[in-house]
């Protein structure tokens, strides 16, 4: 008799396609778990359920990912979507990718869209840094960490990811990290249910590169660290959310948002109906 | 037949439309038309120029070789294009805008077109007076086509409008 | 749809109409002059037609969105000019890799740069080739009227569908801006070639094929579970750091061009028979070629007229049987020396260059002189 392993998510899994590329210790995987898990419990048939990157660590997820998968070019996930959502808009669109993607080639993107209250769910998995290229410091390094383009330690400011979100108009915007599994899944379920532009942040280590640069032995260390200084608030002010351990302030998580305006699909189909009225 | 018009004017005086407004009626008359567009970079105050060919036969090449008319609402427009005016040129300008130097004075039609297009209660259609004008000088289209392309292009203020026309008409036509 | 008959009117708005007409359902844009009025058409257009519109922050962002939504299942296009088109260079090559149906309409105007918006060029002409990164094999329109305007971009949009990348086509400034005749006929006049599509996949989800040129989309949502990859991929869409798979897929994408290029390529021919010096001349610049041909066999010299409509692939073959009875190509264009390389390189014939510099339509009497000069 033989013993089959398989992996409890198979179904959701190109199986074909693992092992991933991911390091040991990267929480990515733990990303990828809570994505399925979401979408499972979401209310939406998978097959509306489509994934959308753009380059980077993080944005190879929906490779792995059984459903209709899109990877785009660095930075461009969010305009891709965006397109594809307004074509299309039965789909459940999420932009799955890391913070340099997401908030340094791409972040005009970011403000745009959540400026619009797109009816997308954007899902920034934050490790500090570029991962793939090799550790280079980005908008979201906090001050005075080191990098392999900072070795003098980083003199720039960091994003304040909710607080950018909130302040442009986001309809929901929650922070956790991959230590907070549970949490992080259940933001993104709800995340789902949005009619407009959500926004969730995980904190991820990076173990050969931030991890490495910081301090840090290994992937496990990182998240341990991140679970120690975190607080949940989901009350914070978020103009105090910043990430800036190196200088031994705590790390705020929460579900910080969840307001309801207008979408843009919502006001689209309102403008597109008086418009074929005046056809007719 | 082949007739060549410039039309030179400021930014918002409506020189693009009225020299589109002619190329349609041209058009609905079954002839050939074409016209290309210059403008400053600027939106408001700069000028802008069009150039129309109008003829019975196909046309390929977009640029005026031989000018048969210079209408200018602008001072500019006339000291601008000085070396195309030839002996058999005419020249159309709005009068309270344009000096014609006496040299160019008997083959220049000075139509007092804000004027004329104040007294029919439309001060926004003095392009419409010149539009008129030029139909009756250069015959490049019909009075018809030239009404049926103003009603069609402003259909909630196409009397206003065509009083103007057919007043610019007028103006170059009646005899003496 | 815009109804049958005869218009005056100018390469923007028979553009746009075109576009409606070849099923164009989703525009997203970024202003620029001189090709403005073709987002301003389609953002009032679209809504009536049950095709959707959206005003994008920059270039980059339009033509991601265009490639997000042909993909998620609507015909769609973008329009700009010279920097946006810059701008756009890295989506396009997405568009090819991914093999994605889309137009891009880029009204050459004056460059490098900002160079003079307002003003004429057609300095792209290369760009539109050899644009983006990577080995690729565009198709490229180039209209040289009003009513071009209106029927290459139909047939752009057809092109797009069957071979299943981005179409662009090169005009310019003045063509977008220039009013003359547009004659309209009836919808049923126009071929217009649906997008074929495949829905849930039964076993088989393999994204694309390298053994068919022609392979339908897949549409998400339908359970097909299918992988676009901007990464050299496999046929299965997932990626590869194999040389062979490169191989097999850029095989694909250049191939699928190469052996259907007598059904792409379109050209015009004026008094080419018994020429001896023939112009090869495309865009508003074909227009003035042909009066100074005209002019030229008025005076009695053998000259012709070749007018490329499609600037890529290039009309390798038809130049090579024109070079044997021709002594020589005059290549007159609004910049210094582009389409006149494939023409010198595939001819193996004397390949005269005109340079106009950008800024104006190109004077015919310059082309004349210079085909004089050829016979004496």
């Amino acid at each position: 008799m033989s013993i089959e392993e398989v992996h409890p998510k198979s179904q959701f899994l190109r199986d074909e396609r693992l092992p991933h590329i991911w390091c040991p210790g990267c929480g990515l995987g733990i990303v990828l778990q809570s994505y399925i898990n979401a979408a499972e419990k979401s209310g939406i048939r998978l097959e509306n359920h489509v994934l959308i990157s753009g380059i980077g660590c993080t944005a190879r997820l929906p490779g792995y990912a059984n459903l209709d998968t899109y990877h785009t070019t660095h930075g461009r996930g969010i305009p891709f979507a965006t397109g594809m959502k307004i074509a299309n808009p039965d789909l459940k669109v999420t932009v799955i990718s890391g913070d340099g993607d997401l908030f340094n080639i791409g972040g005009n993107h970011f403000i745009h869209a959540a400026r619009r209250n797109m009816d997308l769910l954007v899902v920034c998995v934050n490790n500090f840094n570029y991962g793939m290229t090799g550790g280079q410091h980005g908008s979201t390094t906090p001050p005075s960490s080191l990098s392999s383009s900072t070795p003098y330690g980083n003199i720039e400011q960091s994003f304040n990811l909710p607080y950018l979100a909130a302040a442009i108009g986001a309809s929901y915007v929650a922070r956790w990290t991959v230590m907070h599994p549970r949490q992080f899944t259940k933001s993104l379920s709800k995340a789902m249910d949005i009619r407009g532009f959500a926004f969730v942040e995980v904190l991820s280590p990076c173990p050969p590169n931030f991890g490495k640069f910081n301090g840090f032995s290994d992937g496990f260390a990182e998240m341990e660290f991140y679970r120690k200084n975190s607080v949940v608030d989901n009350e914070a002010k978020l103009e105090d959310v910043s990430i800036d351990p190196h200088h031994g302030k705590q790390i705020i998580l929460g579900e910080f948002v969840n307001k309801r305006r207008p979408s843009f699909i919502e006001l689209e189909r309102e403008v597109n109906r008086r418009a074929m009225v005046v056809e007719k | 037949m082949t007739v060549n018009i410039r039309i030179y004017g400021m930014g918002g005086q409506g020189i693009i439309t009225l020299a589109k407004l002619i190329g349609e009626a041209a058009v609905e008359d079954g002839k050939s038309a074409i016209m290309t567009e210059e403008y400053s970079p600027y939106v408001t105050g700069g000028w802008s120029t069009a150039d129309l060919i109008i003829s019975d036969h196909e046309i390929d090449y977009p640029l005026i070789e031989n000018l048969d008319y210079l209408v200018t609402l602008s001072q500019e427009g006339l000291e601008k294009n000085l070396e195309s005016i030839k002996m058999s040129s005419k020249l159309i300008t709005e009068k309270s805008l344009v000096k014609v130097p006496d040299l160019y004075k008997k083959q220049a039609f000075e139509i007092p077109g804000i004027e004329l297009a104040k007294s029919l209660n439309n001060p926004k259609g003095t392009n419409m007076v010149i539009m008129g004008a030029i139909g009756g000088v250069t015959k490049s289209f019909s009075k018809e086509s030239g009404r049926a392309a103003i009603s069609k292009r402003f259909p909630s203020f196409s009397e206003i409008n065509i009083n103007c026309f057919d007043r610019g008409f007028e103006e170059v036509t009646r005899p003496g | 749809m815009l109804p049958p008959g005869k218009y005056f009117t100018d390469g923007n708005f028979a553009a746009t109409e075109g576009a409606l007409y070849g099923g164009c359902r989703f525009f997203a844009g970024y202003p620029i002059t001189p090709s403005s009025e073709i987002l301003e058409r389609m953002s009032r257009r679209l809504p009536e037609v049950g095709g959707h519109f959206i005003e994008m922050e920059d270039e980059i962002a339009s033509i991601a969105a265009i490639i997000g939504a042909s993909n998620g299942g609507l015909k769609s296009m973008t329009a700009t000019s010279g920097p946006g088109f810059s701008l756009m260079q890295e989506n396009i090559g997405l568009g090819m890799i991914t093999e994605t149906p889309t137009v891009i309409i880029d009204e050459m105007r004056a460059g490098p740069s900002t160079g003079i918006p307002t003003r004429v060029g057609q300095g792209d002409v290369m760009q539109t080739r050899w644009g983006s990164h990577g080995d690729l094999a565009p198709i490229t329109y180039s209209p040289n009227s009003v009513q071009e305007s209106f029927d290459l971009t139909i047939l752009a949009f057809n092109s797009a569908e069957i071979y299943r990348q981005p179409v662009i086509i090169a005009s310019d400034q003045v063509i977008g801006h220039l009013s003359e005749i547009l004659t309209v006929g009836n919808p049923e006049e126009y071929e217009v070639i649906q997008r074929l599509t495949r829905k849930k996949a039964n076993g088989n989800h393999n994204t694309f094929s390298y053994s068919d040129d022609f392979i339908p989309m897949f549409v998400p949502g339908t359970g097909f579970r299918g992988n676009v990859d901007s990464l050299t991929h496999d046929e299965m869409g997932y990626p590869s750091n194999d040389a062979s798979v490169e191989r097999e897929m850029l095989e694909h994408l250049l191939g699928k061009i190469k052996r259907n290029e007598t059904k792409i390529i379109r050209f015009e021919e004026y008094m080419t028979d018994d020429a001896k010096v023939i112009v090869v001349a495309y865009g508003i610049t074909s227009r003035s070629a042909k009066k100074a041909v005209k002019n030229a066999r008025d005076e009695g010299l053998k000259v012709g007229l070749f007018r490329p409509i499609t600037l890529w692939p290039f009309p390798e073959g038809r130049i090579v049987e024109l070079a044997e009875k021709t002594r020589k190509f005059i290549v007159p264009e609004i910049n210094y020396g582009q389409y006149s390389h494939p023409v010198r390189e595939f001819s193996r014939r004397e390949t005269e260059e005109i340079h106009f510099p950008p800024g104006a339509i190109p004077d015919f009497k310059i082309i004349l002189r210079e085909i004089e000069r050829s016979f004496t």
